[in-house]
């Protein structure tokens, strides 16, 4: 593997790991406004 | 495959034989500082026959008590712990671990790549899963035992659970956690990594459906994540998400799991589907029928299945427009899975075709599979489904998808792909076998279930009235025979693996396609360091 290649490979990989804290963070942070702050 | 194969890719492009020594780890270290992704595959398999193992052995012991009515062995507390440690255990450790490891043998071979693009993400995201496993399995011996709310995990049952429950919810993290590594892990190798030429739709199926599969995984296991955190708040931290007396809604949790539960089912069918396209071409020696359109109705399924999780839910007092809406759009996933179905139909149809052990499989995924789906269909619709929920019809529905659908196409790979693996070709007499044996009991013990629910059995129960007593017996049979039978799975991977049996050449199958069948069998340590080119 190439510097270059494990260079994109690490961004590709950290954005898809900001889904999944995001889409986490959304679900609960959801219910919680829902639930305490409506 | 868009009919790309490996004669395209000049001889000196793979290198195939080169297995580097100074790079080849032995002992212990081998295995545990594994980044190497035909190890860490191979890992991932064993790992998910040992939890078939227990899984399956939770079953029989299942089987055992519902053999006739009344109470012989256990109290319908510790019942519903092996119904749904059985539940969990083959959800999250057998059957999605085993096309993770499928995934990570085959899809470097099949796009040219010389290893998964994180490789010790890969080593920590399969180390997670025995942690989890045994904690799964350790929860059977704390006070109150394992948790017994169903795989479901539905709230307000969780609140009731003993410290069981915080085991599971922990282990359930973790196989998330690893899950998502590895589908996060899966997506960049396949968009990164893919050899000189191979285009996405050149690409066989197999790394088509896995792709689609971890998106899925990538966009609904943080949603399992977040659900089960909620439960863990509402047991421990004084929250009330899922507790109507703090003003929160248990329904809402079930809204939450069924948005990641769905899609969880064809993130367990999905890679079973590119197996046996991969599989069919073979054996038929035909190009797979309709490449293009596999691969629309792939991500066609993936996308409706973010859209139909409410169906699940009928019975909980929904508006009658939303049990419309819900009921048409299940239904609607019934045309891209009917594309599948008809085109390996088509692939056969006039092919040459010969049935060795992995069409066997196959052919019998697509014949009982259908069945699943069918009954799927029928359940789709909610005026059915209020009649017949929670009954033995839906255990039998999603046994005939996930036992006939994913086992047998894991089985079907495995058998296809085991020369590759170890250098042997396995017995072919054993296989078929294992094959009738199977195919034979598993339908002795789920089809009689559909009569059963359709009568009012409902799932869940240590004890039935004595109406159902037959139809129960036949089950339990079936079940171990089911069980006993899966024993020359092990007997021909043992043969295998200790290098018996005919040494298997680089392609083992004559119309076989893929990078996969270019390198020596078994595969070296080392394959396609440097980029085969596809053309």
């Amino acid at each position: 593997m190439t510097p270059e290649q494990r260079r994109k490979n690490k961004i590709v990989g950290i954005v898809f790991l900001i889904i999944v804290v995001a889409l986490f963070a959304f679900t609960v942070g959801r219910q919680v406004i829902n639930i305490y702050f409506s | 495959m868009s009919s790309v194969t490996v004669d395209h890719v000049p001889g000196k492009a793979h290198d195939h034989s080169h297995d580097h020594g100074h790079a080849m780890p032995h002992g212990w270290r081998r295995w545990l500082f594994a980044t190497n992704h035909k190890d860490i595959g191979t890992m991932y398999l064993i790992f998910s026959l040992t939890m078939l193992f227990e899984g399956g052995a939770l079953a029989l012991l299942l089987r055992t008590e519902l053999f006739e009515p009344g109470l012989q062995f256990f109290q319908p507390e510790l019942f519903n712990q092996f119904t749904t440690m059985h539940g969990l255990i083959m959800v999250f450790g057998a059957v999605m671990p085993a096309f993770v490891g499928f995934a990570n043998w085959m899809i470097p071979l099949q796009i040219g790549a010389s290893d998964m693009a994180f490789a010790r993400m890969n080593n920590f995201s399969f180390w997670l899963l025995p942690v989890a496993a045994i904690l799964l399995t350790a929860s059977f011996f704390v006070p109150g035992g394992a948790t017994a709310a169903g795989w479901t995990l539905y709230a307000p049952l969780t609140m009731q659970m003993g410290p069981g429950m915080d085991l599971a919810i922990f282990a359930i993290h973790i196989m998330g956690a690893s899950s998502i590594m590895g589908a996060i892990n899966i997506v960049v190798t396949i968009l990164n990594m893919r050899a000189p030429g191979m285009t996405l739709m050149k690409m066989p199926m197999f790394c088509w459906t896995w792709l689609i599969t971890a998106y899925l995984l990538i966009a609904v296991m943080p949603v399992l994540a977040a659900a089960i955190t909620m439960v863990l708040t509402d047991r421990h931290f004084g929250t009330g998400f899922f507790n109507a007396a703090a003003g929160g809604d248990p329904v809402l949790y079930q809204h939450i799991f069924w948005f990641f539960g769905h899609p969880e089912v064809y993130i367990m069918i999905l890679p079973a589907f590119g197996i046996v396209s991969a599989i069919v071409p073979a054996f038929a020696r035909k190009q797979l029928f309709g490449y293009a359109s596999m691969v629309y109705a792939t991500a066609s399924i993936a996308i409706l299945s973010f859209i139909v999780w409410a169906h699940h839910m009928f019975t909980t007092g929904m508006p009658v427009t939303g049990q419309l809406y819900f009921m048409y759009a299940t239904m609607l996933i019934s045309i891209p899975t009917g594309v599948k179905v008809f085109n390996w139909v088509a692939t056969m149809w006039r092919g040459s075709m010969t049935f060795e052990t992995p069409m066997l499989f196959s052919v019998g995924f697509i014949f009982v599979f259908t069945i699943g789906g069918f009954t799927g269909l029928i359940l789709s619709m909610a005026p059915i489904d209020i009649q017949v929920h929670d009954t033995y019809y839906v255990v039998a529905h999603f046994h005939y998808v996930l036992v006939a659908g994913s086992l047998f196409a894991l089985f079907a790979g495995a058998y296809y792909w085991m020369p590759k693996w170890t250098g042997r070709m396995y017995d072919e007499r054993l296989g078929k076998w294992h094959f009738w044996m199977s195919m034979i009991s598993f339908n002795v013990t789920f089809f009689p279930m559909h009569f059963l629910g359709l009568a009012g059995m409902p799932r869940r129960y240590a004890d039935y009235a004595a109406q159902f007593t037959d139809f129960h017996a036949i089950a339990t049979v079936g079940a171990f025979w089911f069980g006993l039978s899966q024993l020359i799975f092990v007997w021909v991977i043992i043969k295998s693996y200790s290098g018996k049996g005919e040494p298997a050449p680089a392609k083992p199958w004559e119309a076989a396609e893929g990078l996969e069948w270019t390198v020596p069998s078994p595969a070296p340590f080392h394959t396609f360091e440097t980029p085969p080119v596809v053309k």
